[in-house]
Parts: C-alpha cells; structure tokens; sequence
C-alpha cells in the first residue's frame, strides 16, 4: 500500500479523499496549496501525488514543475472542466494523468491503480489483451479475434506507445514528438487521421470507441486491460 | 512694410500715367483745370486701402502743382486763387479716397462676415447629424479649412487625460513642400471641461487669420464642444439602459437558477438524511437508491453550473471555441451514454453510420450543445418515447416525440430566460447557450415541427479540405507488422 499525497485548497476535497483512500489501506498527507505541496513531497516522499491546478500561493503547474525538479513520483492533477489547456500544460510538464472534477471515487482509483504501477519501477507493459485485441510488443504482433492485423510503421509506432502507457492518457504533443518526430507536434491533423484509420483496423467503434479512447482537447488514452 | 512699398509703387505709377495723360492732352489742346481726373485714380487705388489713397492725392497733388501749375518745375505758384484750386483739390483728394477706401473696406468686411457667418451654420447643421465620428469630423475640418484658407486643420480628442488624434485634414501643398506650421490651438470646452483640441495651421497664402477668422474658429470650436457633449450623454444613457437590462436579466437569472439549483439539492439532501436517520432500517437495494439519487442529483448540478458559466462566457464575449478536429459521432454516442440513467426512462438512439464525421470544433463545448438539447428533449418529450440523436457530416439533430411548438415558441425558443407554455421547469438557459455555442463556432441552429414533434438541427461548417496530406516518413523505420 501507498504513500499518497493530496494537494488541494478545498477542505472538503482533502478531507473526502483523504478518507476514502484511507479507507482503501493507504497512507494519506494533505497540504492546502502548491507550497506546502512541494515541501511535503520533498519531506514525505510520497508514492504519488494528487494534485489540484487552481490553488492560491502557488498552482498546481507550478507546482508540478517544482517537483519534478527533485521526484519521480506519479502526479495526477485534479481540474475541473475547462482547463484543458493547463491540463496538457502540466501533462507537458510531468504530470502523468489529470481527472475532472467532478469524479466518482472509482474512477480516481483506476488512475491511481495505473500510475502506482508505472512507478512501481516494473519495465513498461509489452503486451496488450483485452477483449478480443492482443498485442505483442517483442513479437510485433497485433491481432484482433485472432486475425493478424496489418499496421503501416506509423500506425504501429502510435500503437506501441500507448501499449507501453496503457491506462495512461498521453497529450497530442507526445504521441506526435513520439512517433513522428519533435517536428510534427503541431501537426494534429495527421494524428487525428492516423488514429482514425487504427481504431477502424483495431475493430473499434467510430462512435464508442472502446480501445483508444478520446480525451477531448487533451489527447488520447488506450483503455487499461484491467478496467 | 511690404505693402506700404507696394501702395508707394502702385500710387507712383497711377499718378505719372494720369500726369502722362493729362499733359499729353494739355499738349494738344488747351483746356481747364484737369486735376480732376485724378480722383479717378485715387477711387481707384482706395480699393487697395486707405494708405494707398492718401499717397496718391498728396502725390498727385505735388506731381500737379509741379508740371502743371505755373511757374512750371517749382512748387511755386503765381496766382493766389490757384492755391485756392490746389488746396480744394487735395480735400477733395484726399476725403474721396478715404471715404471711398472706409466704405470699400466695410463692405468686404460684412462680406467676410457673412460668409463666416455661413460657414459656421453650415458647420453646425452638419453637426447635428447622428453618424460616424470620425468621418463627421474630417468633413467638417475640410469645410472649415477651406472656408478660412487654412493649410491644415487637427482635431484632437482628449480621452482618458490623453490627446488622440480624431480627424483632420491638411490641403495638398502647391508643390513647394515647405512644412505647414500651426499657429494656434483652440481648446474645445464646456464650462470648464476640455473635451477637444483644434490645431491649427497656417493660411495657404500665408496672411495671418484675422480676428473674424479666429471668431469663426472659436465658434465652431464651441459647437465641436456640444456636440461631442451630446455624444457623451447619449453612450451614457445607452449604458445605463444596457446596465438596466442586465440588472433585469440578472434578477430573472438568480430565480431561475435558484429553484434550478434547489431540486437537486432538495434530492441530495433528503436522500442523505434518510440514510442518516437513526434507527432507519433500510434493505442494501433501498440504501443503494438514494446513494444513487445523489449521484444522479450531484451530476444535474454539474451541468447546471456548467451552463451558467458558458452563459457568463456568452454574455461577456469570452466563450471562444477552442477548434480540434474532433469526431462528431463520437461526441454524441458521449452524450447519449452520459445521459441515458438520468432520461426519465425516455430511450435515447443514436442514429449514426459507424464512420468518422469530422467538424472542426470545440469538444466540451459541442458536447454541452447536445446535452442541452437532450436534457431539452427529455423535459418536453412525451412520456418514455425514444429521442433520437442523429449525426451525419457537419450536422447533428435531436428529435423527440411529444407536443409541437407554437410559431410564438419557435420565435423566442432560443431565447435567454424564455420557457415553453405551461412548464415550470428549466432556467431557460440551455438552449439559449445551445444558440451561442454554434453561433460562436459559426454554424447555424434551429428547431422544426415534425410529424410526432419537434426537432432540433445544427449545422456546422465543415472545411473543404478533407484529405489528411501525409508526413514524410523517412525518418521511421520498418518497425511494425508487415
């Protein structure tokens, strides 16, 4: 069980989440804003870290960027909608995930399920199977129902990055630096197209999609085989 | 002193060719005392002014007593009556001409004055005219330099404690590029209070503007004041009656929302108080109904914040859409999930090919768009009939069955505050966002009757450009299945 830090400025937010983890078997420190934040993360040395965006003193991507100065340790930031673009700012710089407030408990438990494990120092997954779809990383092997799927390089560049962070939400910027290069990441369209033509190979619903999942105005996120 | 040495000059001639004159008919013929003819000349040279009059009678009067008055070449003379004649001539001279120069120059004076008077009524009904300031302004400034001879006029308004420059206009030099210089500043003020500044250049001909000109300059000035006074009161008075409105619409929006905001709060408190009852005995399902009643409640909540707060964006002008490519499709099937627990046990359908539907927009804006038009459908729907959420390329509709809506419904269905006839419910808020929303992504929104009741369409603008053009790929390698 984890040590899990919660930075946020609404009493009522630490004290639920503090209870709720708590009640899960974790050990749980809270702090009010981005300062008293980053000092316990230095002192307290968490596991991960739950962290608000919009908090007096010092917000939460300041906050992010200090930490990361001296922690590893998974961030996940708590915003409420409509501030997309600071998400993927503190995505940009080192947080692992964001949720929305408002969020239901379970929700938050699977972020934090699938951070914890990243930070568990355990090499990044090379497999992927869930409901019909299996990939095969060291095989380069993707299959759905059994039939072997064929990806163009690019596609399967994507693909691999999302298996090694499944569970994760990747932004636009880092999929784009990853599978194409630095020099694309403004180039959303192409991302936009290439998942298109992933999801249609992968079997996946147009409408609902059920493996590469959509985070609005952030990026993307392949579903966690345990969900 | 350039004109003096002109009138000497002009006066010099005008005698010597009368003198010219007079002694070539003495030559010929011998006649009387011709001085006479040159009061002609000083009439005449009265017209330039009252200095150019008076040379010439004392000029005429020597140059006559001189040539002409025996003994010649002296200015001695013979006969005691021809001093008599000499000096009644120079009176005359000398009364003709300035009595001729004063009138002359009277009545270029009312002339002067006329025009000026003229001129600053033109001006002023020009003024009273409700347009664009500043081309009022330039137009107003040309009439008024051309009517002074001016080389440039600028009009300066003072806003915020600092001059900005609001009009002007300055006449095309005669090519001679010599930099026009300003000779004055006419403040424009009412009572104490500068509202504007008049710079003003010099003369195209280079006089200095006479005391007429600058009456006609404070003039206009006084009525640049007033007008711009006008102004000012009327935005005033636009402003509180804007303010009045809001203060209006705020009033109706905190009712509306208050009793918006209660319902659920009502469910979400009584569902946590019935479980915190002491002693209540409550079966697993039981207890799992009013959690899920304040689960339900809290997310009715949510989107009713939500939509207040996309209504402030509107209001002020800040909701701006942020575009992606997003899939149209994808955002429905969403708001369809979201949404089915709490329809009320109305069915929602999305009617869509399982294809890609691409539009430029803002996800979590679109996405409250459909959720206000469902949440619409839902309220005004007939009981537990299906909606349907339909999406095809740039366009999505919900449709529901149930009552059609009066043309006076259809009118103002999208206005803020307005809610259908005989229901209680709803801020009147949803689809008046719904509204913006599209607007602000420049698409168009707009409901129908149909046979079974009423639907909803929006279209958004879809680009041209379809094809995805591809990035080079030489940098990748051969990494993949095939």
């Amino acid at each position: 069980l984890s040590r899990i830090l919660v930075v946020d400025d609404a009493p009522e937010i630490r004290n639920l989440l503090k209870r709720t983890l708590m009640g899960q078997g974790h050990a749980v420190e809270v702090a009010e804003d981005g300062v008293e934040g980053v000092a316990k993360a230095r002192s307290w040395e968490p596991d991960i870290i739950l962290l608000d965006l919009a908090m007096p003193r010092m917000g939460g991507l300041s906050a992010c960027e200090h930490i990361r100065e001296f922690s590893q340790s998974p961030i996940i930031v708590l915003s409420v909608m409509g501030e997309e673009q600071d998400k993927v700012r503190a995505l940009d710089a080192g947080a692992d995930d964001y949720i929305t407030k408002p969020f239901g408990v379970e929700e938050l438990m699977a972020r934090i399920r699938v951070a914890l494990r990243r930070s568990a120092g355990a090499p990044a997954p090379t497999t992927f199977a869930c409901d019909g779809l299996a990939v095969d990383l060291d095989a380069r092997r993707v299959t759905v129902e059994g039939r072997e799927v064929h990806l163009t390089p690019i596609e399967y560049a994507v693909l691999s990055y999302l298996v090694r962070n499944a569970g994760r939400v990747l932004t636009h910027t880092q999929i784009l630096a990853h599978a194409w290069g630095p020099e694309y990441t403004g180039e959303l369209q192409y991302l936009r197209s290439f998942i298109g033509q992933l999801r249609k190979k992968l079997g996946d619903s147009a409408a609902r999609p059920h493996f590469v999942l959509t985070e609005p105005g952030v990026g993307y996120r392949l579903r966690s085989p345990d969900w | 002193m350039k004109k003096l040495v002109g009138d000497l000059l002009l006066s010099a001639a005008t005698v010597a060719a009368i003198s010219g004159g007079i002694a070539a008919v003495l030559s010929r013929w011998q006649v009387g005392p011709l001085a006479v003819v040159y009061i002609l000349g000083i009439l005449w040279l009265a017209t330039r002014g009252r200095t150019a009059a008076l040379l010439a009678a004392i000029e005429a009067f020597l140059v006559y007593d001189w040539f002409f008055v025996p003994p010649f070449h002296t200015l001695d003379v013979q006969q005691p009556q021809e001093w008599l004649e000499l000096g009644i001539f120079l009176v005359v001279a000398l009364v003709a001409g300035q009595a001729y120069a004063l009138q002359r120059r009277q009545a270029l004076e009312a002339a002067e004055r006329d025009r000026h008077t003229q001129l600053l009524y033109d001006l002023s009904t020009g003024l009273t005219v409700q347009e664009n300031l500043g081309g009022m302004f330039d137009r107003m400034l040309a009439k008024l330099a051309q009517g002074l001879g001016l080389s440039g006029l600028r009009l300066y308004v003072w806003r915020e404690g600092a001059r900005e420059l609001s009009g002007g206009v300055e006449v095309a030099s005669d090519g001679v590029s010599e930099p026009v210089t300003s000779v004055y500043r006419v403040p424009c003020r009412i009572g104490e209070h500068d509202l504007a500044e008049m710079e003003v250049f010099q003369r195209s001909d280079g006089q200095p503007l006479s005391q007429d000109d600058l009456r006609v300059l404070q003039g206009f000035a006084n009525q640049l004041a007033n007008a711009l006074e006008r102004r000012r009161l009327e935005k005033e008075e636009q402003l509180n009656q804007v303010l009045g409105e809001a203060n209006r619409a705020k009033s109706s929006l905190l009712a509306a929302v208050s009793h918006d905001l209660r319902t659920p709060l009502a469910a979400i408190k009584a569902s946590a108080t019935s479980l915190l009852q002491a002693g209540a005995d409550f079966d697993e399902g039981e207890r799992r109904e009013f959690l899920a009643a304040v689960n339900r409640e809290a997310d009715r909540l949510d989107r009713l914040v939500r939509n207040l707060l996309d209504m402030s964006r509107i209001e002020s002008g800040a909701l701006t859409p942020r575009l992606e490519w997003h899939n149209l499709s994808e955002i429905a099937a969403d708001v369809v999930d979201r949404l089915q627990p709490v329809s009320d046990g109305h069915e929602l359908q999305l009617v869509a090919e399982d294809r890609e539907f691409l539009a430029n927009v803002d996800y979590v804006q679109l996405s409250q768009v459909l959720t206000n038009l469902v949440d619409n459908a839902i309220r005004h729907g007939a009981p537990l009939a299906p909606i349907r959420v339909g999406v095809a390329e740039g366009r999505l509709w919900v449709e529901n069955q149930g009552r059609q809506l009066s043309d006076e419904e259809r009118e103002h269905i999208f206005d803020r505050f307005y809610r259908g006839e005989g229901l209680a419910s709803g801020t009147g808020l949803g689809l008046a966002i719904a509204k913006g929303v599209v607007e602000a992504h420049g698409g168009r929104i707009w409901v129908e009757n149909t046979a079974e009741g009423m639907r909803f369409r929006v279209e958004l603008a879809v680009s041209e450009e379809r094809g995805v053009p591809s990035p080079s790929l030489s940098h990748c390698d051969g990494r993949g299945t095939n």
